[in-house]
């Protein structure tokens, strides 16, 4: 399989997230968002690691950002718990206390 | 001693005013008796000097002034650029002696006429202190900025003597006297500046490009070679002194090449010689002062307004300064704008003359007749000064000189009727002479005084003006012949004011009580009888003053004549 | 023959002369300080002192008869000019001495009397003083200069004596009028003046003389010795210059309008100087500046002194007060003098200065003398002394001034064996030899005018005679009306005899045997046409029978219309104030000359001069004014277009800035997410730009 098909599938994805993240209301949503760019790139990696197969540096990079992934949305995740706490809602919309 | 009496002359009421002012307020009287004794201690220094006066030239030659005092003031090193000298610079010759001997005089009449000025007194006579001094300065200097200076230290006390002693409309007249004269003055200082950058000093840039080691060794022969040098541009500028040293600007030769003054008329500004419109500004900014119709309109409401000492020493000295300055400045280092501008200063005096003198008929205040009369006989000064010759510049010398004495006793007459009724208008008096016989003997010496009679020194002064402006090489004869219709106007105007107010029966208007007018006090006669005294014997006498001018009028006239016309030829070509 | 003396150098003649001078001017100085109450004392001492200068003129004369004295010292030096002062003595001046020293001494003792219990007494005599030393001081000086000095002081000293009574609005003006008149005759002299030293660099009049001998005339040009030379016209302006001075000092055509009014003051001082002294000035000076006058120059005298005898002579026929008549006698008697000299005939027209004097100061005395008796006698409280409509019939009450009234009259008119008719005899027939001498009938006017104002001389002297004298007296109280006191008396005796011919001349008849007349020489000038030769003369003898025969045509007609009994006397009261017709009016209102000046000069003047005051406060001011106005207003203008412009220049920048402050500010959204968008569109850019 040529290596544009990854790549393009990987772009979609980054642009799903990305669009998720700009655009959703919800703080989860938004982290899942960011989880879906980080596969995105995660895909990338491995596609490449592909075309440098004995080295496989690609793989272990994707093994590394899915551990950093999943502790960042359970750090994520906490501040979206104390963000609810104090907001008492998860609509990024309504946390502003920036006066713009 | 003898060498310093110049500078005593003018910082001893400098000196006084300081001490006015720290002296305290309880001791009023101290101020006037301080102020007489300045003004007696400079009748000694005069007495002395005019004494020890030797009749010689002066002019345009440093070594013929005399009680020179010459002391290094500014030295600015501009590197590039060059050094800007001013020295304090002061002297007499005849042309300024018979001046500073009127100024003490009026001074010391004035201080008298001040007596009884109570209110604030102490800032008057510090005020009057410093006018003292400043006038006597302008007319001791020689050196072109400390000229200025002193010119421009009138103006402050007279503002103030006139703002706050003075009439109703006092503040309209003080600051329009200030702000006018002030104008004229910066016409000057443009002038006084260009000269500067054109002028070198001849002894002090020998010394800087190393002829001699200090100026003491600077001789003609130095002062030759070093302009030489300078006409053929052989010394670098850097290494030029300029100057405001006034007998130095009267020699051409000591202009800078190319520079705006220049002989060679390089500079054209407007299109238009740089040396005749420097020659016009000066005397605009003179003319303002002497006072010349049409830039006289200062003059009435100064002296109506101002109280009567202050306007005696208007009168008396301060047009002087204004024409002593054109002499001084404005002919002497530009002759050629003299010969070529005669026709317009004489011109503009025979006006003054005539205007003046109907105006003077015309008014119905005592006070601003006198002025008017003012206008109108400094008018005769403009003319003599014009004619440039030595009858005429003579005769203009010596009408400031008298004119300065009787119109101090023409405003001190009005003076005298002032502080008994604080009215002033002719219309209301007739037959004061039945009242007050002694006043009416001097205030008809004096009108007759004013008017040119013989036997009194206005006479003098107005024939050799009117011989003068007829035999002028630069007049036409129409002048004189309009001039001499002056005779008959200021005849017109005093006599018919001896005849409204003194002769008639006695009755009086406005109020005005028979018991309020008193015959005149052994104070008034004090300032009356030496102007008395003074204006009969320069009538009957008038060697006194000539012995001390006729050099210098002798030299004068040569020099502007002779310098003019080399210049003049110059410039054509 | 004459003796010439350099600077400083004197002899016994003109230290005499000096005296002279110097006892007036002494009087003058010692009355002025001294004390009221010894003013009638001084007043004696004043008198005596005119005896001694008297006296020493004479002494003066006799040693002038035959030689010239010039003394002169150095007065100032101006520049490079030396101006001297001196005397000048030779015989006109001489003569002159002793007139103006005799009358003044005469008319002193006058006044001792005549001005007694007067509050002005010692101001009066101290003025007399100053004025005799003042008059002496012109026929004196050897200086066009000095002569000019004393004119002035002269001027001074008559405004002063006219003045004398100045509570009296009347005579103040008359003074005031009388000094300017003089002045501006002094116009023409100063310029006068001035013309003579451009050209000749001096004012000493022997040196003129010699300097006036060496002229040359070339291409229209007058060039003296020294070679400077100007146009030709300029001598003759020079010389009616001159004589413009003499128009304005002897009351000549058109300035003859002081002399009536100053008839105000006292009438020794009219006697004095508006007779007999001050006014002859002019024509002394005319003697003095004689070889200065070319052809042209007197022909301008010569007519403007006869039209002026005529006008005078016109003028004094309907006159009321009695010192007027002799005011305008004066001026015409004066035109006579001028009209001589014009012709050239320098030594009659002298001789006529010298008779006059004695019988007009005589005539005015005598007046003096009549009106002083009127004051002392009992009449009503208005009447005016002076006013010959309150005379008559007083030759029965002062029948004294009567005589000596007479006498001089009669000189006046010209009579023979009287001086007068001396003096007008020789200068009627040197008028009809220069007229004689002239192609064109013209020039006969002069003679013609000069004839007439013969017979009208004849008829208002008449006139007076007989309205003052004869018939009754018309107020009241004639008999308190006396003959005054010896003083009086014995000074218009002097002055009658000095009227009567033989004084002057051996043959009363005949002028050329005046002992006076035929040793005055009249000087040579460069002008010299020889007009006066003797083979243009007429007989003497024709000239004395039509001058005589004149004469007695006026006194007939003047006896037929003026005579008591007749119409014109009985009608002569207060009552008679207007003049009949017009030549009557034309006569009264001195031909109208003041009111001519009035509506021609002198209101345009005061026009003039309101014109001139307007011009300085509302232009010439107002420009100065708005001068000062427009530069506050431009200051405001300019403050506006600080505060609008380059302030508002600032005030923008810092808008803008805030805007855009906000502007970008705004970056700073409110949510999150924009950050992330705005890192992303960040990277892409960056990532577009280094790819």
């Amino acid at each position: 399989m040529q290596i544009e098909f990854y790549f393009l599938i990987s772009s979609f994805l980054f642009a799903i997230g990305l669009a998720i993240v700009v655009t959703r209301k919800n703080a989860i949503l938004v982290l899942m968002g960011i989880e879906l760019m980080l596969n995105a790139a995660n895909i990338n990696f491995v596609a490449i690691s592909q075309s440098a197969p004995d080295v496989g540096a690609g793989q272990f990079f994707a093994l590394f950002v899915i551990v950093v992934a999943a502790a960042e949305a359970a750090v994520g995740l906490a501040i979206v718990l104390r963000v609810y706490d104090y907001f008492k809602t998860i609509d990024l919309d309504n946390i502003n206390e920036l006066k713009g | 001693m003898q060498n310093y009496l110049l500078s005593i002359l003018i910082f001893l009421p400098v000196f006084a005013a300081f001490v006015t002012l720290i002296l305290p307020k309880n001791k009023s009287i101290w101020y006037r008796y301080l102020a007489l004794g300045v003004s007696t201690i400079q009748l000694l220094v005069i007495v002395m000097i005019f004494i020890l006066f030797k009749p010689s030239a002066g002019v345009n030659n440093t070594d013929t002034f005399q009680f020179v005092e010459k002391v290094q003031w500014i030295s600015l090193d501009l590197s590039s650029f060059g050094k800007i000298s001013a020295e304090y610079f002061v002297g007499v010759d005849g042309l300024s002696i018979g001046m500073v001997i009127l100024s003490v005089i009026v001074f010391f009449i004035a201080v008298i006429s001040s007596w009884k000025v109570n209110d604030r007194a102490k800032g008057y006579f510090s005020l009057l202190l410093i006018l003292n001094a400043s006038v006597i300065g302008c007319f001791l200097a020689l050196d072109f900025l400390l000229f200025y200076l002193f010119f421009e230290f009138m103006l402050l006390p007279m503002y103030f003597l006139i703002g706050l002693w003075g009439g109703p409309r006092r503040e309209y007249a003080s600051i329009k006297f200030f702000l006018y004269t002030l104008l004229g003055s910066v016409l000057i200082l443009i002038v006084m500046i260009a000269l500067n950058l054109s002028t070198i000093n001849p002894a002090q840039t020998a010394v800087e490009i190393g002829l001699v080691t200090h100026t003491e060794q600077v001789t003609p022969e130095v002062v030759d070679q070093v302009q030489q040098l300078l006409q053929q541009k052989a010394i670098d500028s850097e290494n030029m002194v300029h100057t405001f040293n006034l007998v130095y600007m009267t020699d051409a030769k000591n202009l800078i090449p190319e520079s705006i003054m220049d002989l060679g008329l390089t500079k054209l500004i407007f299109s238009y010689p740089a040396r005749m419109l420097a020659f016009l500004l000066l005397f605009v900014g003179f003319a303002i002062k002497i006072p010349i119709v049409p830039l006289h309109t200062w003059l009435p409401d100064a002296h109506v307004e101002a109280p009567t000492a202050i306007s005696v020493i208007l009168a008396g000295v301060l047009l002087k300064v204004g024409a002593y300055g054109l002499i001084r400045t404005g002919i002497l280092i530009f002759p050629d704008g003299a010969l070529n501008y005669a026709w317009l200063m004489g011109m503009l005096g025979t006006v003054s003359i005539i205007y003046g003198a109907l105006n003077a008929i015309a008014s119905k205040d005592l006070k601003r007749l006198i002025a008017y009369s003012s206008v109108s006989h400094m008018g005769f000064v403009m003319l003599g000064i014009a004619a440039l010759n030595t009858e005429g510049v003579g005769g203009g010398i010596y009408q400031m000189v008298s004119h300065g004495i009787i119109s101090s006793a023409l405003f001190l007459i009005a003076g005298v009727i002032y502080d008994r009724t604080h009215n002033r208008m002719i219309e209301n008096y007739s037959g004061l002479a039945s009242v007050m016989p002694k006043y009416s003997v001097v205030v008809v010496i004096f009108f007759f005084a004013s008017l040119g009679l013989p036997g009194f020194s206005g006479f003098i002064a107005e024939i050799f003006v009117l011989i003068g402006a007829l035999s002028s090489m630069v007049l036409p004869k129409w002048m004189m012949i309009v001039a001499t219709f002056g005779l008959v106007l200021s005849a017109v105007y005093f006599l018919w004011t001896i005849q409204r107010m003194f002769f008639g029966k006695s009755h009086f208007k406005a109020g005005i009580e028979k018991s309020a007018l008193v015959d005149i006090t052994s104070r008034e006669w004090l300032m009356f009888v030496p102007l008395m005294v003074l204006t009969v014997l320069l009538g009957i006498f008038p060697n006194i003053l000539l012995k001390l001018i006729n050099e210098s009028v002798i030299t004068f006239v040569d020099f502007v004549n002779t310098a003019g016309l080399e210049n003049l030829k110059q410039i054509i070509k | 023959m004459t003796q010439v003396n350099d600077i400083l150098d004197w002899n016994p003649v003109t230290i005499m002369a000096l005296l002279v001078f110097c006892l007036p001017l002494l009087s003058f100085i010692i009355i002025s300080i001294s004390k009221e109450k010894h003013q009638v004392l001084m007043s004696w001492l004043a008198s005596l002192t005119m005896l001694m200068a008297s006296l020493l003129s004479i002494a003066v004369l006799l040693q002038a008869w035959s030689e010239v004295y010039h003394t002169k010292f150095t007065w100032f030096q101006w520049a490079e000019y030396i101006f001297t002062m001196g005397l000048l003595i030779d015989l006109p001046a001489a003569l002159m001495l002793v007139t103006v020293n005799f009358i003044a001494f005469l008319v002193h003792l006058f006044s001792i009397e005549y001005m007694k219990g007067d509050e002005g007494y010692k101001r009066y005599f101290a003025f007399l003083g100053l004025f005799t030393a003042s008059m002496i001081g012109i026929v004196l000086a050897d200086n066009l200069l000095v002569i000019f000095v004393f004119w002035e002081l002269v001027g001074l000293s008559s405004y002063l004596l006219i003045g004398h009574w100045f509570s009296k609005e009347k005579a103040a003006k008359a003074a005031t009028k009388a000094f300017i008149v003089n002045r501006i005759g002094d116009i023409g002299f100063v310029i006068g003046l001035s013309i003579i030293w451009l050209q000749f660099n001096t004012f000493d009049l022997v040196e003129l003389y010699s300097l006036m001998g060496n002229i040359q005339v070339a291409d229209g040009m007058w060039i003296s010795a020294s070679g400077s030379s100007l146009s030709l016209i300029w001598l003759t302006v020079a010389g009616i210059a001159l004589f413009f001075g003499a128009i304005g000092k002897s009351a000549q055509f058109p300035l003859q309008i002081w002399l009536p009014d100053a008839m105000e003051g006292p009438t020794p001082v009219s006697a004095l100087i508006h007779a007999a002294t001050m006014v002859a000035a002019g024509v002394y000076l005319v003697a003095r500046i004689f070889v200065l006058l070319n052809i042209d120059a007197l022909t301008f005298i010569a007519f403007t002194g006869a039209i002026t005898a005529m006008m005078g002579a016109v003028a004094a026929l309907t006159q009321n007060d009695i010192k007027k008549v002799l005011a305008f006698s004066t001026i015409s008697q004066l035109g006579y003098m001028l009209m001589g000299m014009g012709v050239g005939a320098y030594d009659a027209a002298l001789f006529h200065l010298f008779t006059h004097a004695f019988f007009k100061a005589g005539l005015f005395l005598a007046a003096g003398s009549i009106i002083h008796s009127l004051h002392l006698s009992n009449q009503a409280n208005d009447f005016d002394a002076q006013d010959m409509r309150n005379m008559g019939g007083l030759r029965k009450s002062v029948p004294v001034t009567f005589i000596a009234y007479v006498l001089c009259g009669l000189a006046l008119m010209g009579m023979p064996i009287f001086s007068g008719f001396l003096s007008k005899d020789a200068i009627l027939l040197d008028t009809l030899t220069w007229a004689n001498a002239h192609q064109s009938m013209f020039f006969y006017l002069i003679p013609i005018l000069g004839f007439g104002s013969v017979l009208i001389t004849a008829v208002y002297v008449s006139r007076q005679i007989l309205l003052v004298f004869f018939g009754e007296f018309k107020g009241q109280e004639v008999k308190s009306i006396k003959e005054n006191s010896l003083l009086i008396k014995g000074v218009l005796l002097i002055l009658s005899i000095m009227a009567i011919g033989v004084c002057w001349s051996i043959n009363p008849f005949y002028s050329e045997m005046s002992w006076l007349m035929s040793h005055i020489e009249i000087p040579s000038s460069a002008f010299d046409i020889g007009m006066l030769s003797a083979s243009f003369a007429p007989s003497h003898l024709m000239v004395s029978l039509i001058s005589t025969s004149l004469l007695l045509t006026g006194v007939v007609f003047a006896y037929l219309k003026y005579r008591p009994e007749g119409q014109y006397f009985r009608n002569y009261s207060l009552e008679t104030l207007k003049p009949q017709n017009f030549w009557q009016s034309l006569s009264y209102e001195n031909w109208y000359l003041d009111q001519f000046y009035q509506t021609v000069f002198i209101n345009p003047f005061h026009k003039i001069t309101s014109f001139a005051k307007a011009i300085d406060t509302h232009i010439i001011d107002r420009m100065v004014n708005l001068f000062g106005m427009g530069s506050v207003i431009f200051s405001y203008i300019v403050a506006w277009f600080d505060r609008a412009f380059v302030d508002g220049t600032v005030n923008a920048v810092v808008f803008l800035t805030g805007r855009v402050g906000t502007a970008t500010r705004s970056i700073h959204g409110s949510k999150a997410q924009s950050y992330i968008l705005a890192a992303v569109i960040g990277l892409i850019i960056i990532i577009f730009l280094i790819f």
